[in-house]
């Protein structure tokens, strides 16, 4: 009896996970298959005719590997920018008392909110006053605090029973001490998932970047691929681009996924 | 855990110090070739002048087609143009008009005889751009399927009412054959596609400042540019360019980009190019969109003589001939460049592009001509969409261009 | 004061400080400035700056575009939140089973949510062309295709890149509620056995109030993020927010007024401050709704 639902429930799965992953299949179609046409899956699959030909045109085009480390590059450093800078002032906002607590902590929310449209021009004039146009400066320092980061790891935070840190401020420890040596440890499965959610949302960004940067020595992948579909191509070219821009980010992924996926992150989103 | 911490902080902080450092005395020049087979040439003519101008250094921004005019607008807008600025032959009197582009009436005064394409940058008498290369478009067909259609490959449609009859008959071939390609509504595109058939019935969009588009002539254009599409495959340029390429589009109105695509991918049937064909009239001759890239000066740059001086570089004969061969372009804008592009005997796809280039015309120069031209655009695409009669549409866009012109 | 753990020490502004700085920075003066653009007549030519009072806001309203940009946006989240809630609900309760594979069925499930939504809009763009793929499904299952493909026809055009959205997002919010099922401890499970209560009884009984805080959460990311649809439609319908102004939003709307041809950045300010105000509501109704958050400034 078990037996037979679990075969149903697998086919369930697996018929889901076609679907699911049928643009992915697509892409990965479009970039490897010399043959490739929009028209019919099956034929694809047939007919399929492997090339590196597409995956080539992305790597002499478009300075795309200088892209690749630049992404590489500005996404590690957000993202360590958001892992001590969220678990501080989460830590505050769940362990603390200071004056406009209730407002900063609603600027939080209300700053999620806020369509990145509207600071577009404010923020590019900011940028250019000072002097930080086309530098890394301007791809890192304005997102290096993650409202959503702080919000995560406040409300993780505050499920931790402080009695560990009482007993290490009764130890004599500071308080640096004590938010990076004793509770950063017990947030690890909160900042594996705000990690991958902000790798990611950098890694893929490109509006900003775009209209922050102007030299090919500081465009991120997708701007580099931004220019790539920009042209007169075939597309197959821009699903190549796109099959190599993801590549990165599912190891990232698949990186944290024990963390993140085999449950310890259990509470992160608790009340 | 700590000390890895700090040294990757350090490390940031030297990596992006050390990217911060900028020259003073750069020429900034905001240009659209990326792609691998053009930047080398650009980076080649740029290391050239730099060679014999030893004064001048030369930074290269790039933008691309897609949205390279967002950038150009939010970098005026917000007073951080570059100097030098490539901009499509549309886009300089939208900037000019604005005053943010400077006068070039006076330094092109030597060259208006070796270059050509001057009128899509000419607005109140004065210039505002070098051309640097020009762009028509042509009908591109499928030989194979007019062979199969029982029609001859050798003559391509003459007249509005032969391409109507090729394109139905090429219908016919299959499900997935269509015979005229037909371009969906995509913002700054749609209307060079239209403008042809309107220019060659002898439409006009503008006379002055009144709008002619509630005329019989283009009330008729757009009576059979909608039938031809009704009967077409309708879709955006770059779906209808891979499917011509995929051998399943009889007639297409593209551009020299396409002779670049088959240099690396040849199709896998005879390709033919023809003029985009004019009605049947005694009066009626072919027509179609001028466009090109123009070599512009900011006018709040500190540096318009060195500006100048790298402009006359690019527009000089072997610079201009080098960029157009690697741009895959057929119609450069110096004249003696042009000539040596025919003399080399170019294949003859390319020698319909130049004999088009005599009757092609730029849109309108207008200040307002970006407004006018999204009127256009979105009744061509009510049209389409039968919306209404061709007769209300154009009445209505009228309306609202002459409110346009009359807001000023 | 010590009894909830909460202190007054002096490091405590320390550890606020980035988060003060960038909000001033980075959030604060823009979005003050953009306000002030609001009432202007910031443009192109015009960089003058004249007090314009609200009519740019007035002038709005009587825009036929972005009223039509209102309707679609609101179409676009009311239509998809409801689906993609149930949906990677579903998901999560499928993938959650002790069964073999479901852990490689989850990461599966979620990792098209990894690709960028760019890439994606390009994918579908190919699956729902004339004569595309979804077409072939189409036909084949016998359903009716429209005329000029999904995304140039104007009855069906949001509703695809609504679908693909639904698609896409599933997988991603799964992940979320599956931490949420995850963290309800199993003794709430023995116990209802044991009184006796049936599979779906534990589920309206236990399991749905236990996701309570993590459904609200991912609504109201969803919702905000919905609002500010912008890139799926810049690509799907080839930058043009049509067919005839079918799949204009709100944030197109704005890119199109604010960022090229007219550069209207006044107009554009009051356009994204409107928008900013809707979002802004429809998030405190639904904190208040769950008092969610609550606790964490109190």
């Amino acid at each position: 009896m078990t037996r037979f639902k679990n075969i149903i429930l697998w086919i369930i799965m697996l018929f889901l996970f076609i679907g699911m992953f049928l643009p992915v299949w697509w892409m990965l179609l479009g970039t490897f298959s010399e043959s490739f046409t929009p028209r019919s899956f099956w034929q694809n699959i047939v007919n399929f005719d492997f090339t590196l030909k597409y995956v080539h045109n992305v790597f002499v085009s478009a300075d795309f590997s200088r892209a690749l480390i630049n992404s590489i590059f500005v996404a590690i450093c957000v993202s360590i920018g958001n892992i001590i800078f969220c678990l501080m002032t989460g830590y505050a906002f769940a362990r603390r008392r200071f004056m406009f607590k209730k407002w900063l902590f609603i600027s939080v929310i209300m700053v999620l909110m806020v369509p990145v449209h509207i600071i577009l021009i404010p923020l590019f004039l900011e940028i250019k006053f000072f002097g930080m146009l086309d530098t890394y400066w301007a791809l890192i320092l304005p997102f290096l605090v993650n409202p959503l980061g702080i919000f995560l790891v406040a409300q993780y935070i505050r499920e931790i029973p402080p009695d560990l840190e009482e007993a290490a401020r009764i130890d004599g420890a500071s308080d640096f001490k004590i938010l990076f040596r004793i509770v950063a440890p017990l947030c690890k499965p909160v900042l594996a998932v705000m990690t991958v959610m902000i790798f990611m949302t950098t890694w893929n960004a490109f509006l900003l970047p775009f209209i922050l940067t102007n030299s090919a020595e500081m465009r991120t992948l997708p701007v580099a691929i931004g220019n790539i579909v920009g042209r007169q191509i075939e597309y197959q070219t821009h699903f190549a681009a796109s099959t190599l821009a993801t590549i990165p980010i599912v190891i990232v992924f698949l990186f944290f996924q024990r963390r993140i996926v085999s449950g310890i992150i259990t509470g992160a989103l608790k009340q | 855990m700590k000390k890895t911490i700090y040294i990757i902080l350090a490390f940031i902080l030297i990596f992006g110090l050390s990217c911060g450092e900028k020259e003073e005395s750069e020429l900034t020049f905001m240009h659209f070739w990326t792609s691998e087979d053009v930047r080398p040439v650009i980076n080649l003519l740029v290391a050239e002048f730099e060679a014999a101008n030893p004064d001048i250094k030369i930074k290269l921004i790039d933008l691309n087609w897609s949205n390279g005019h967002d950038k150009i607008t939010i970098s005026f807008g917000t007073k951080s143009a570059a100097d030098i600025i490539e901009l499509g032959s549309d886009w300089v009197p939208e900037f000019a008009a604005k005053d943010l582009l400077m006068d070039l009436s006076g330094e092109s005064e030597p060259y208006m005889d070796s270059l050509m394409g001057w009128e899509a940058a000419i607005m109140n008498d004065k210039i505002y751009g070098f051309p640097w290369m020009l762009g028509t478009r042509v009908i591109f067909y499928n030989k194979n399927l007019m062979t199969e259609a029982g029609l001859n490959p050798k003559i391509p449609p003459r007249n509005w009412e032969e391409l109507y009859d090729y394109s139905k008959k090429i219908n016919e071939l299959g499900e997935q054959i269509y015979g005229f390609g037909s371009n969906a509504y995509e913002k700054f595109r749609l209307y060079k596609k239209f403008l042809p058939f309107l220019w060659a019935n002898n439409g006009k969009v503008l006379e002055g400042d009144d709008c002619m588009l509630e005329s019989p002539e283009a009330v008729e254009a757009l009576k059979y540019y909608v039938a031809l599409s009704d009967i077409g495959f309708l879709e955006s340029q770059r779906q209808l360019d891979d499917k011509f390429m995929a051998g399943e589009l009889g007639f297409i109105i593209s551009g020299d980009w396409l002779l670049r695509m088959m240099r690396g991918n040849p199709p896998n049937f005879q390709v033919g190019a023809c003029l985009i064909p004019a009605p049947k009239k005694d009066n009626a001759r072919s027509a179609s969109f001028l466009g090109g890239e123009f070599l512009t000066v900011n006018a709040r740059s500190d540096k318009k003589k060195e500006a100048m001086k790298f402009i006359q570089f690019l527009v000089s004969k072997e610079p201009n001939l080098e960029f157009n061969l690697a741009a895959g372009s057929v119609t450069p804008a110096n004249k003696q460049a042009a000539a040596e592009i025919l003399r080399g005997g170019a294949n003859p796809l390319a020698m319909v592009f130049l004999q088009q280039l005599n009757y092609a015309r730029p849109s309108p120069v207008h200040p307002q001509w970006v407004q006018i031209q999204g009127v256009i655009e979105e009744a061509v695409q009510k049209a389409i969409y039968h919306k209404g009669q061709p007769a209300e549409i154009l009445k209505e866009a009228c309306d609202q261009i002459t409110k346009i012109i009359n807001e000023e | 004061m010590k009894s909830n753990g909460l202190h007054q020490r002096s490091t405590t502004y320390i550890f606020i400080s980035p988060w003060v700085l960038t909000l001033l920075v980075f959030w604060l003066f823009p979005l003050v400035y953009s306000l002030y653009l609001s009432f202007t007549d910031y443009s192109l030519g015009n960089q003058a700056l004249n007090f314009r009072g609200l009519s740019n806001y007035i002038n709005l309203f009587s825009d036929t575009k972005f009223l039509a940009s209102l309707k679609n946006t609101l179409i676009f989240v009311i239509g998809t939140i409801p689906f993609t809630t149930v949906f990677a609900l579903l998901l999560a309760l499928l993938v959650n089973r002790k069964i073999r594979f479901a852990t490689f069925f989850r990461s599966a499930y979620f990792l098209p949510s990894l690709v960028a939504l760019v890439v994606m809009a390009l994918v579908f763009t190919s699956l729902y062309q004339k004569g595309g793929y979804l077409e072939f499904l189409f036909s084949m299952t016998g359903l009716p295709t429209p005329e000029r493909g999904f995304l140039l026809t104007e009855s069906t055009a949001l509703y695809s890149i609504m679908f693909m959205d639904v698609w896409i997002a599933s997988g991603y919010y799964m992940l979320i509620f599956l931490a949420g099922l995850k963290s309800i401890p199993d003794e709430l499970y023995e116990a209802a056995e044991l009184d006796g209560a049936s599979r779906v009884q534990q589920f309206f009984k236990i399991t749905l109030p236990a996701l309570r805080p993590t459904a609200l959460y991912i609504i109201l990311i969803n919702t905000i993020k919905s609002f500010q649809v912008f890139i799926e439609i810049y690509i799907m319908s080839n930058d043009s927010g049509g067919p005839n102004n079918a799949t204009t939003t709100i944030v197109y709307y704005i890119y199109d007024i604010g960022l090229r041809g007219v550069f209207d950045m006044g107009m554009a300010s009051a356009a994204a401050y409107i928008l900013f105000l809707m979002i802004l509501i429809v998030a405190v109704i639904q904190l208040k709704l769950f008092g969610y958050g609550k606790a964490t400034y109190e």
